[in-house]
């Protein structure tokens, strides 16, 4: 998705076609284009998203015509065909990734492929089904737009996850605005900056400092690196999730922002709310909630947590780090429940800081991929010691200082507040500026993308 | 207010996006119609075309080393820009490689009596590692040289090739866009490599320098379009009181060209301008008749390297084969059916230590 191809051929020939589509046919021109970009890395990727669409398009006509107790067999059975999906397809052209991999040592043979969107178009289609069948809502007639909104391609990448009831005014009507385009211009072209200039550069950083033996380096670059790598995959994910924004955007979709300055949260469980909110969501919707007494759900309850916290390490690959990075996460989550009495007496601010120090400490789990690594690395961190003649750190600070400054600025909530506030003193100066920050971000990105970036996702 | 300059953004993206890929399709270097052609995959073939009929490339790749490289300090596709110059590094090394083609060597060297030296040169990397930052992973060539040498057999020689470079660093023994020596850097090594093969190499003042080109180019500035170094100039070195040179006569496949000098010029018009030597690398094999009376022969095998510092073996050899490995092998042959190694006074083998373990072409020492 972020290449030359998809920017400067994929996006205007989609976008003119769609725009002569008309409202009426806008929902098959956005499905065909869902296809071409799913089946463009390999045709067998289309298998598992057809049959998700399928199974979560019966589901609904079965809830809706058959009587319950058939409705709920097949809600089960779309359910655990999706679950199975999410397991082995998505990640899982990375063999550390890779559920039959780490089972039985042998990757699956379909493994090579890339089973682009398995992480999303499986909770649209779970979210969906059950929705109908609890008659949240009515199900959709048409097929083509179940499959839209199943397999909604800008958001196959890492989201948002969106939910049905919230776009069905727009797939019923797929309007395209002056306003909508232009800020959907902008979220696809910010995208692009954040991936190109920020996220691939910072990722970098890790990857230099993380090859060096433990034992050579300081506490200090331990520091550098790990939030060099949290910036890093922050960014990765939000310019995914932007561009995805700023595709659907301009094809006439509203869109959830999925991503609320989570580094400036005042804990795990919010910073878990604020970092790919939209999933954190439906983690709550279709599993948490399911699994609390009904006549409570105002509590926090650790078996129904444990479970939502379980899903989110499948979301996010099968492989061991994920296990052991999701058992810390579990951890501090326990804790913080059980202490929330008392830290609800500390500062916000204090609480951020301490937040994201434990955060960083443990983000080395999900980084290397073997767990005795990831121990070292922390231990070094807390180790405060090895600054004499450390030429890492002097490296991060000589040479990264600015994209550090940036990326800090942009992930916590200063840069918010700065842009909220400029825009009350003078909305007209920001829009006068944005056009001209937009041109300059996609000609830098340009060269990004020709000097041979990396394009793809990176975590 | 808003609207109008929403509108002024929408139309200066489309505008950009679609110039640029209009003259993609309309002047790229490549043709549409390729894409369309039966054989292989059609994702890569768009991908392929896409990136090389993009339009502005070199622009775009200098705005990058200019907003990336030099801000950073980073390597591009592994290439560093120093102040004045742009260093190729190499992290990687293939070891098992590089010990294998020792081992071909000694083999080979068994099979004949002529003796047989080994010739590994540092690359840029190697000799200007002090100027890269700790930080960056490169590969120790003097070390990869030294035991590489420690394991030749008793019928191969070794000559030092690092300390004349490393000597000479502050001299212009390197293109500043090239990973390539220069022709100095090239007479360096030539003058020591004969002092070890115990003969007497030609003072520079025997030659006049030709300054053949003052606005070189080479393939590290083609990959970053780096604004920060001054073109390269390519020098000849001209013996100044007769040519050296009876005929040079150079083969591929099927095909033979003469010629009166070891220089070609036409490759000023070409891709490479570096090509000037030898015809760089487009020859499989280099059949040169010198004027020396010396009545020796050698017999040369050689990565491109050794291209730009055949001229200064010139006066040493009445005649000289010059063999490229990976050309003899992709035409299917072997070292047996371009030359006989018992035919001549000294065999020398001569690499850069990077294309050394990079070769899979010393197969062609053992016959068919």
């Amino acid at each position: 998705m972020v290449s030359i191809g998809y920017l400067y051929f994929f996006l205007p020939v989609f976008m003119a076609l769609y725009a002569l589509a008309g409202q009426k046919y806008r929902p098959v021109m956005f499905l065909l284009a869902g296809v071409f970009v799913v089946g463009w890395d390999s045709v067998f990727s289309l298998i598992p998203i057809v049959l998700s669409i399928v199974f979560g398009y019966l589901s609904a006509l079965v809830s809706e015509k058959a009587p319950r107790k058939a409705a709920g067999a097949f809600l089960a059975l779309t359910v655990l065909l999706n679950a199975a999906a999410l397991v082995f397809f998505s990640y899982s052209r990375y063999y550390d990734t890779d559920l039959s991999g780490r089972l039985t040592g042998h990757p699956l043979p379909f493994s090579d492929y890339h089973f682009i969107g398995a992480g999303i178009y499986t909770l649209h289609s779970i979210s969906y089904s059950a929705d109908i069948f609890m008659k949240k809502y009515e199900r959709e007639k048409s097929f083509v737009k179940t499959a839209c909104y199943i397999g909604f391609f800008p958001c196959l990448i890492c989201g948002p996850v969106l939910r049905y009831d919230r776009i069905k005014e727009d797939l019923a009507h797929p309007v395209i605005s002056y306003d909508r385009m232009a800020d959907g211009i902008r979220a696809l072209v910010y995208g692009f900056a954040q991936k190109l200039i920020i996220a691939s550069p910072l990722l970098t950083v890790w990857q230099r400092i993380s090859a060096v033996k433990t034992a050579d380096l300081s506490f200090a670059s331990c520091w550098f690196a790990a939030a060099a790598f949290s910036l890093a995959m922050y960014f990765d994910f939000k310019a995914y999730c932007d561009i995805a924004k700023g595709m659907g955007l301009m094809a006439g979709f509203s869109m959830p922002d999925n991503f609320s300055a989570p580094f400036s949260a005042g804990g795990f469980n919010e910073l878990m709310k604020r970092f790919c909110s939209t999933l954190y969501e439906w983690a709550r919707d279709y599993i948490y909630r399911p699994l609390c007494p009904k006549n409570d759900k105002e509590n926090i309850h650790l078996p129904a947590m444990l479970a939502a916290s379980v899903f989110g390490v499948i979301w996010f690959g099968i492989g061991g780090r994920y296990f052991v990075w999701g058992l810390f996460f579990l951890l501090v989550l326990t804790f913080e429940y059980i202490s929330r009495k008392l830290l609800t007496k500390v500062n916000h601010v204090l609480r951020s800081v301490f937040m994201n120090i434990i955060f960083l400490g443990g983000l080395p789990l999900a980084a290397f991929s073997a767990p005795a690594d990831a121990l070292r690395f922390i231990a070094k961190m807390f180790s405060f010691s090895g600054l004499a003649g450390d030429v890492y750190a002097l490296y991060v600070v000589k040479n990264y200082f600015v994209l550090y400054f940036i990326a800090i600025l942009f992930a916590f909530a200063p840069a918010r507040l700065v842009r909220t506030n400029f825009n009350r003193l003078n909305p007209n100066i920001v829009r006068i500026v944005q056009p001209i920050v937009q041109t300059i971000l996609l000609l830098l990105s340009t060269a990004f993308l020709c000097a041979g970036q990396p394009e793809g996702f990176m975590f | 207010m808003k609207r109008s300059l929403n509108l002024i953004s929408i139309a200066g993206f489309f505008t950009i996006i679609i110039m640029l890929a209009v003259s993609t399709l309309i002047f790229g270097r490549d043709s549409l119609s390729g894409i369309f052609s039966s054989d292989g995959d059609i994702r890569v073939k768009t991908e392929t075309f896409i990136s090389s009929s993009f339009p502005l490339d070199s622009n775009w790749r200098s705005l990058h080393t200019m907003i990336y490289g030099a801000v950073t300090g980073e390597t591009i596709n592994d290439v560093f820009s120093d102040e004045d110059r742009l260093i190729k590094v190499y992290p990687d090394y293939d070891r098992d490689r590089a010990f294998s083609n020792v081992g071909l060597i000694n083999n080979f060297a068994r099979k004949t009596d002529t003796p047989i030296s080994l010739v590994l040169a540092p690359t840029a990397a190697g000799v200007y590692r002090d100027s890269l930052p700790d930080y960056i992973e490169n590969t120790d060539q003097l070390g990869i040289i030294n035991s590489l040498y420690y394991k030749l057999g008793k019928g191969v020689g070794s000559i030092d090739m690092f300390y004349p470079l490393y000597s000479a660093k502050d001299d212009y023994i390197f293109y500043r866009t090239s990973d390539c020596w220069t022709s100095l850097g090239a007479y360096y090594a030539y003058e020591d490599m004969m002092r070890q093969l115990g003969a007497q190499p030609y003072d520079l003042s025997n030659y006049d320098l030709e300054y053949a080109d003052d606005s070189y180019y080479g393939e590290l500035y083609q990959q970053l379009r780096y604004m920060g170094c001054e073109e390269d100039s390519i020098n000849l070195f001209r013996p100044k009181f007769s040519s050296t040179v009876d005929e040079v006569k150079l083969y591929r496949d099927n095909e033979e060209i003469s010629a009166a000098s070891v220089y070609f010029k036409s490759a000023f018009n070409s891709a490479d301008k570096n090509d000037v030597y030898l015809h760089g690398s487009d020859y499989t094999r280099a059949e040169i008749d010198t004027t020396s009376e010396s009545g020796l022969r050698l017999l040369l095998i050689k990565g491109h390297y050794a291209n730009t510092l055949v001229a200064f073996l010139l006066p040493h050899y009445e005649h000289i084969t010059v063999i490229d490995p990976d050309r003899l092998k992709a035409e299917g042959r072997t070292l047996a059916d371009a030359a006989d190694p018992d035919s001549y006074d000294r065999i020398l083998i001569m690499y850069d230590c990077v294309q050394f373990s990079r070769t899979d072409s010393f197969d062609i020492f053992n016959n068919k």
